[in-house]
């Protein structure tokens, strides 16, 4: 999987292996047992490359770029995977930024054989760990909440702040940090607060500081604000074509119910937005690929219109499905868990709203 | 929007120079409030303008005098014209685009020798397709054509024609064989309105306006040369009349309105605290974000029928965004006028959807509701040809 991949092909690939494996399944099944689907797939997912997808070659990964990830996210939202493909993914472009080659060769290789998984927070969360230099180790003070990833991620990315007010991020073995999961009512995720205390850190675990630390910061608002926008766009694709499935199938007054006009004309408004959300996703995540930094305007406004469709979508699916949508058996309610989440998770609505809104006023809200 | 890159680039600086030695800062001010006859003679004039520079007709093979450009090259004049704020060029828009299209591709070689050059030289035409029983349900239409030797009686009546009080020929549709099926008893004529029989009656419209006519006819007489394809075969010539403009209409006005919208944003940033209002921002924001979401629909539209990959009932779905986007615009655009925008005031000739007279604006984008195939038939059609849902019955 090496050099230019046609995008069409991978996502038919990759769609076609995710069926194959019956990863929809394993991730009902985990839910049901109250656990992510971290475990089960993660082993396939190191063995496909995708871990690897986006590490440069010498570090065993396949040098791919934005687009291709782009492709991988979607058809991962489409089976409700596990958030730790998003963290981790999100943690190697954090290294590819800003960490030094030995970083670099700590990390990267263990990622694309699968050896661990990496827990990421919420990238629009101010730091609330504190961290003092002494010497040769830094040690790190606090709690910090809404970290995404799996249970047994062995590193944690932490924004921290430095005693003279100064920001950086950190990595951070898992051992020795008290992590508390919070289940969230998307069964197929969960979030994570981690609390130092006094916890020693080597200092060549420090990422960054000073300026990168913005740098990095919007980084990660861009990749996790694509990210799930993918994400919401795959899901919201795989609950529609569930949906019309289900309405060509289920019969009342005589023929299938997707024969009523009344619900036909709402599918139609939902193809719309979903052939609309995708096309403005493609258009950045093209614009990313090819080097070009996508605006932050661009972004929150790809994330936030990505998440509503998806929520729009998802909630109807419910409504379409009838009786049998209330139920925790069918997995309609997991779309919506997850729009809901997705929606709440790197920037609420408004908050992205409100960001578009000062670079409307500066005119910087679209290249 | 660069809609196919670096190739383009001359062409729209040769536009972009064209444009702002050719377009009349004041045509917005002296269009407001005009009579129709201003009008006309106003669109008269821009038209040979734009066809002296090769502007008019892009679109056209060169062998009938048009520019023989791609549609990326189209694309790119439509683009620049929305940016430049230059007039819409709507007197001859179905003439260029309607009947020259149904006649390259379906018309005799007399039909095209007669009428592609006069359309240069100003011949005007509407389009006689609905009528008051027959709207969304076009092909149930009742217009009565019967055959005597060589030429066709024609009864009916014909409405929601735009710009019929000022066209000298009109695309007809009528029926020619009311026993067979509704889609295969209609045939095509070329109309001369000045015929006997044909009255034209303007409708004044929800703005005002008279942009719309009734066409009344009562024992008129059409020669059988001027039907377009062949008898009953009206249906099929019909759907290329209807795909004419292949998307640059909405390019056009999409783009007209990211221009209009930076003006509405840039004023209210200024003005009026709009930008204070928690609810209002983020209104703002969203018919922004509904904006950009349109315009990278039509940018894919585009890319893939110029690659020859038109996806079916893709143009529904541009069609149900932009009709979305045109309501929200032109409502946040009434909220942000105020008091002070419920005043009546002369009205634009020639604008889009979006010429800043904000209740006009807001009343006319239903027109892009409803016309054209309304927001409901579009819904069908996305229903049923792209997710495969089962076909409304119908009588």
């Amino acid at each position: 999987m090496t050099g230019q991949l046609d995008r069409r092909e991978l996502r038919e690939q990759v769609a076609d292996i995710l069926a194959r494996e019956n990863a929809i399944s394993t991730v009902k099944s985990a839910a049901g047992r109250g656990e992510d689907s971290h475990a089960a797939l993660w082993p396939l997912f190191a063995g496909l490359g995708w871990l690897g997808l986006t590490a440069p070659e010498r570090f065993d990964g396949l040098g791919q770029g934005f687009s291709h990830l782009a492709v991988l996210y979607r058809e991962m939202g489409a089976v409700l995977a596990p958030g730790s493909f998003l963290s981790t993914i999100a943690f190697v472009d954090a290294l590819s930024l800003a960490g030094t080659e030995a970083q670099q060769r700590e990390f990267l290789p263990g990622i694309a054989a699968g050896d661990f998984s990496v827990l990421l927070q919420t990238p629009e969360a101010a730091p609330t760990i504190s961290a003092r230099v002494k010497g040769k180790k830094i040690h790190l003070d606090g709690e910090a909440r809404f970290f995404f990833g799996s249970i047994g991620a062995r590193y944690a990315l932490l924004p921290v702040t430095f005693d003279a007010g100064a920001s950086g991020y950190v990595i951070v073995d898992t051992d020795g940090v008290a992590i508390r999961q919070e289940a969230c009512w998307d069964p197929t995720r969960s979030l994570f607060a981690l609390r130092c205390t006094d916890r020693e850190i080597p200092t060549e675990r420090l990422l960054c500081e000073g300026a990168v630390v913005t740098a990095l910061r919007s980084r990660l608002l861009s990749h996790v604000g694509l990210g799930l926008a993918c994400d919401s766009v795959g899901g919201a694709s795989a609950i529609l074509a569930a949906t019309l499935e289900y309405m060509g199938l289920r019969r009342q007054f005589g023929r299938p119910i997707a024969s009523f006009q009344a619900l036909k004309h709402r599918c139609a408004d939902h193809k719309a937005d979903l052939d609309g959300a995708a096309a403005f996703l493609d258009g950045i995540c093209d614009a990313v690929a090819l080097g070009n930094e996508a605006l932050p305007a661009q972004i929150s406004a790809v994330k936030q219109h990505a998440c509503a469709v998806y929520k729009g979508i998802a909630e109807d699916a419910i409504q379409l499905h009838g009786g049998i949508g209330f139920t925790w058996e069918h997995p309609c309610h997991l779309f919506l868990k997850r729009a809901r989440l997705n929606e709440m998770l790197c920037g609420t609505a408004n908050w992205h709203r409100d960001a578009i809104a000062a670079a409307l006023i500066k005119g910087d809200a679209r290249s | 929007m660069r809609t196919d890159g670096a190739d383009h680039a001359a062409l729209r600086e040769d536009v972009r120079r064209w444009l702002a030695q050719n377009v009349d800062p004041q045509w917005r001010a002296r269009m407001t409030g005009a009579t129709q006859q201003a009008f006309v003679s106003f669109q008269k004039s821009w038209f040979r303008n734009l066809a002296g520079a090769g502007f008019a007709v892009p679109h056209w093979p060169t062998q009938w005098g048009g520019g023989g450009r791609s549609l990326g090259e189209q694309a790119v004049i439509y683009e620049e014209f929305a940016r430049a704020g230059a007039p819409r060029l709507t007197l001859q828009f179905v003439s260029l685009y309607h009947t020259a299209m149904t006649l390259l591709e379906w018309g005799s070689e007399a039909q095209k020798q007669r009428h592609l050059p006069a359309i240069l030289n100003g011949e005007l035409w509407c389009q006689g397709f609905s009528e008051p029983d027959a709207g969304s349900d076009l092909a149930s239409l009742r217009t009565r054509a019967q055959r005597e030797g060589e030429r066709y009686i024609v009864n009916g009546q014909k409405i929601w024609s735009t710009l019929g009080q000022c066209a000298d020929f009109c695309l007809l549709l009528a029926r020619t064989d009311p026993q067979a099926p509704k889609h295969r008893g209609i045939t095509f004529f070329l109309l001369d309105l000045k015929s006997k029989g044909v009255d034209i009656r303007p409708i004044k419209q929800i703005t005002g306006d008279e942009e719309f006519c009734e066409i009344f006819l009562t024992d008129v007489e059409i020669p059988v040369e001027n039907i377009v394809g062949s008898e009953n075969g009206g249906w099929q010539v019909a759907q290329t009349t209807l795909a004419a403009e292949r998307g640059l209409t909405i390019l056009e006005l999409s783009e007209r309105m990211r221009v209009a919208l930076d003006q509405t944003i840039a004023e209210a940033a200024r003005a009026d605290g709009a930008f204070e209002d928690d609810e209002l921002r983020r209104a703002i924001v969203d018919v922004h974000i509904r904006l950009e979401v349109l315009r990278a629909l039509v940018r894919k539209m585009m890319a893939d029928a110029g690659a020859g990959r038109e996806t079916p009932g893709a143009p529904s779905i541009v069609k149900l965004h932009y009709a979305r986007v045109a309501r929200q615009f032109t409502d946040l655009g009434v909220r942000l006028a105020g008091l002070e925008g419920q005043l009546l005031e002369p009205i634009l000739l020639g604008g889009g959807y979006e010429t800043g007279n904000w209740m006009c604006d807001y009343f006319d984008s239903y027109q892009y509701n409803i016309a054209g195939g309304s927001n409901e038939i579009q819904r069908n059609i996305v229903s049923e040809r792209v997710l495969g849902m089962p076909r409304e019955k119908s009588a």
